[in-house]
């Protein structure tokens, strides 16, 4: 098993500890604002932000050795941190946004478990 | 025991540890021959890598590959040329299976494509260098194949008929059934007949509703037929009943072994009888011959990683290192080839077209346990059956499945975001079926893979080139594929809310078949009905390169079924003296 501390290291972002990894503070607030507006906070369950979506993004960006992608991030955070995200639906980065946002929300502990109640990957005596 | 002994001349040495060599290596040793299994990659700590039930949230990159490794995405493969890891490129490159979550999982087993080079036409090579080899992380959808593919030739014209029929198969499939286990249900079908099978998986509420939908039409929805033991095997203590986990929907292979993989099922048993050496690490690139006698004398490898060279002896050579490297070691060696088919009436399944539905009164139930079981349904081929199709020859099934998984079907696909988005996805999670088609290749004589000389692979030994396009067979069904799931999905009154048209890459499948194909005559094949060489007495190959034509079913235990007649046969002939 791979230890829960392993987890919580990359996590907390390879970039020196803090949580938002290679972000500037700023580009983290903004971040953390545009995920929990794409999945938010329900009556059903937590949203992205209790779901520790920002600091998984942010997490996988640090580490990645594409430059690209890194600029594509930084400045794509920028443009929608002042836009919104409002009627940007066909703008490649709000794609590519919102898939890493239900990406790391959905395969999170409150995406699985609380918002879709999943009820597999037990081990079922009859079936 | 993996210590060679090389004074000895052993009864057999087998060549790869896949479905056909361990298959293999379990026939000769239960008859109490002494065997030498190589294997050109290691052994791996499978429950290690796989870790079946560990949760997403505590993997490091919740199941992704860590920078530095990447595999090939589907556009590299369709607009490049091979080879496709080009010698400076900086990651670690796998194959496109990898390009999804729960790759970490299985990147180990899987080859890094800067060492395994290949050249010529497009092609997506799967390939698993490791004990037990692709039987690892297979989909284990096990079917058998009927005379409607042994026969194929008199019923349409086109290849030849296999030098077997349904009846020779038949005991043999019994018994790969009862030994390995399969799991699925009684459909009394002609063109794909029944397994001995243990339990069933169930179909879900959309599966249910397809079936019933396909009834009157004389199609069948049958529970998936899975190669994996649903109420165990008294006689193998390395694996276990399924448990119904889900794991089986994730990329990755099932750590207790209810899935069958040669390893658990095969190889640890041979070497419990005390007549198998296995060493891995053993990249074999000759076959040796006597010329004296015209028998093969045994094979010459290569250590993986110290790159001594080594040769042994054997009475009998058997090439089980998978259809395209035994078409290449009969290639490098040049042997066996008389017939100038080597390489030739090169074969597998298409595979791309496929559609997804939405079944309405299923969203907003509240939520079912879908996944957990090893797979979800197959719907078998119904053309060219009782009627000719006019534009095209052979069939094609699908496999399906419908339900809520781990990662929601829908998360990727609902437009929007938002509190909106949100609902929906959870809403409608459960009520989305899918099923996507796997067609016939024919086996043209100039389907074919020949040897680059000029590219290497990493162990020096020369790599194959391909030559090989679909037809306008393959592309006229693959049109057929895509109306007859719509048309059947309105059947059902399934809403279809995706529809996916195109063909995929050659090789996507993983089904790569032909290359050194069974016949009675031996100016036209290479094998005879035993996978025996017309030319080499001694030489046996038994993976999917001895098959005559594709069928449109997954090949797996067509290729340990066949593999074990010819064991049987091999072994009574060298009891006799007559190899
Ligand atoms: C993701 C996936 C899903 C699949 N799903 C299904 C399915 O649902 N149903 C089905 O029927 N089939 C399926 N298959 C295909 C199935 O895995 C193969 O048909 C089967 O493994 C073939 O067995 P084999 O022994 O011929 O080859 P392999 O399993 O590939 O084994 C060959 C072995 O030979 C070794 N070898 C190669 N060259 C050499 C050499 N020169 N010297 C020594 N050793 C060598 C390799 O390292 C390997 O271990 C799937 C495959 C994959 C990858
Ligand atoms: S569903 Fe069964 S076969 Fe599949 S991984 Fe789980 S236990 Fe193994």
């Amino acid at each position: 098993m791979r230890s829960r501390r392993e987890v919580l290291k990359l996590v907390a972002g390879a970039a020196g500890g803090r949580p938002e990894g290679f972000f500037s503070r700023e580009e983290f607030r903004i971040l953390d604002e545009l995920t929990e507006t794409i999945i938010p906070s329900d009556e059903h369950s937590p949203g992205a932000r209790a779901a520790g979506v920002p600091a998984y993004i942010a997490a996988a960006l640090a580490e990645s050795n594409d430059a690209g992608l890194k600029r594509r991030w930084k400045t794509g955070l920028k443009r929608m941190g002042r836009s919104g995200l409002r009627g940007q639906e066909n703008d490649p980065f709000f794609k590519e946004l919102k898939e890493r946002t239900a990406f790391a929300y959905y395969t999170s502990k409150i995406g699985i478990h609380s918002e879709m109640e999943y009820k597999g990957n037990v081990m079922r005596e009859n079936w | 025991m993996t210590e060679i002994d090389f004074s000895k001349v052993y009864d057999a040495v087998v060549v790869g540890s896949g479905a056909a060599g361990g298959m293999a290596a379990h026939v000769l040793t239960s008859h109490g021959m002494q065997v030498l299994l190589l294997e050109a990659g290691k052994k791996m700590n499978i429950e290690q890598e796989l870790r079946s039930m560990e949760w997403p949230y505590d993997h490091p990159r919740r199941g992704l590959m860590p920078p530095g490794h990447r595999a090939l995405s589907h556009n590299e493969y369709t607009v490049r040329r091979p080879p496709y890891a080009q010698p400076n490129a900086k990651s670690k490159v796998y194959s496109y299976i990898q390009d999804d979550y729960g790759a970490d999982y299985t990147k180990n087993i899987l080859v890094d494509e800067r060492e395994h080079p290949y050249s010529g036409t497009n092609y997506a090579w799967v390939r698993a260098r490791c004990l037990g080899g692709k039987t690892n992380i297979w989909g284990r959808l096990a079917l058998r194949l009927s005379d409607y593919d042994f026969k194929a030739k008199s019923r349409d014209g086109f290849g030849e008929d296999w030098p077997i029929s349904y009846a020779d198969l038949e005991p043999y499939y019994d018994k790969v059934d009862l030994y390995l286990g399969i799991s699925g249900q009684k459909e009394n079908l002609p063109h794909l007949p029944d397994s001995l099978f243990q339990r069933p998986v169930a179909l879900n509420a959309a599966e249910v509703r397809l079936r019933h939908a396909l009834t009157s039409m004389g199609r069948t929805v049958t529970p998936y037929r899975a190669g994996v033991t649903t109420d165990g095997l008294k006689h193998n203590k390395y694996r276990s009943r399924c448990y119904g986990r889900g794991a089986c929907s994730r990329k990755g292979g099932c750590d207790i072994h209810a899935a069958f993989d040669s390893p658990t099922g095969l190889i640890y048993p041979a070497m419990d009888t005390g007549n198998l050496t296995l060493r891995p690490g053993s990249v074999v690139y000759e076959v040796r011959m006597d010329n004296a006698t015209g028998r093969a004398s045994g094979v010459s490898f290569l250590d993986s990683e110290t790159m001594r060279s080594y040769e042994v002896r054997a009475k009998a050579v058997v090439l089980g290192a998978s259809t395209l490297e035994s078409a290449r070691l009969l290639l490098l060696s040049k042997i066996a080839n008389s017939s100038g088919h080597v390489g030739h009436n090169f074969c597998e399944h298409i595979m791309g077209p496929s559609v997804t539905g939405f079944v309405k009164d299923l969203a907003g139930r509240p939520r079912t346990n879908d996944d957990g079981r090893p797979g979800g349904f197959y719907l078998p081929r119904f053309r060219n059956l009782t009627e000719r199709h006019l534009k095209f020859i052979r069939g094609y099934g699908f496999e399906g499945e419908s339900g809520a998984s781990m990662f929601p079907p829908n998360a990727m696909s609902t437009p929007g975001f938002g509190a909106a988005f949100k609902r929906k996805v959870r809403e409608e999670a459960g009520a989305f079926i899918t099923m996507g088609a796997f067609g016939e290749v024919l086996p043209r004589y100039e389907s074919r893979v020949g040897i680059d000389a000029a590219l290497k692979d990493k162990w020096g030994i020369p790599a194959l080139r391909f030559d090989y396009r679909f037809g306008d067979n393959e592309k006229r069904m693959a049109e057929d594929m895509v109306q007859s799931a719509l048309e059947m999905f309105e059947a059902a009154k399934i809403e279809v809310t995706a529809v996916d048209r195109e063909l995929l890459t050659p090789g996507w499948s993983i089904h790569e078949l032909g290359t050194a194909r069974m016949g009675k005559d031996a100016r036209t094949s290479v094998l005879n009905q035993f996978q025996q060489s017309h030319d080499v007495k001694n030489l046996f190959v038994v993976d999917g390169s001895s098959h005559v034509s594709a069928s449109c079913q997954n090949p797996t235990w067509t290729i340990m079924a066949l593999c074990w007649r010819s064991c049987d046969y091999l072994v009574e002939r060298l009891k006799r003296d007559e190899l």
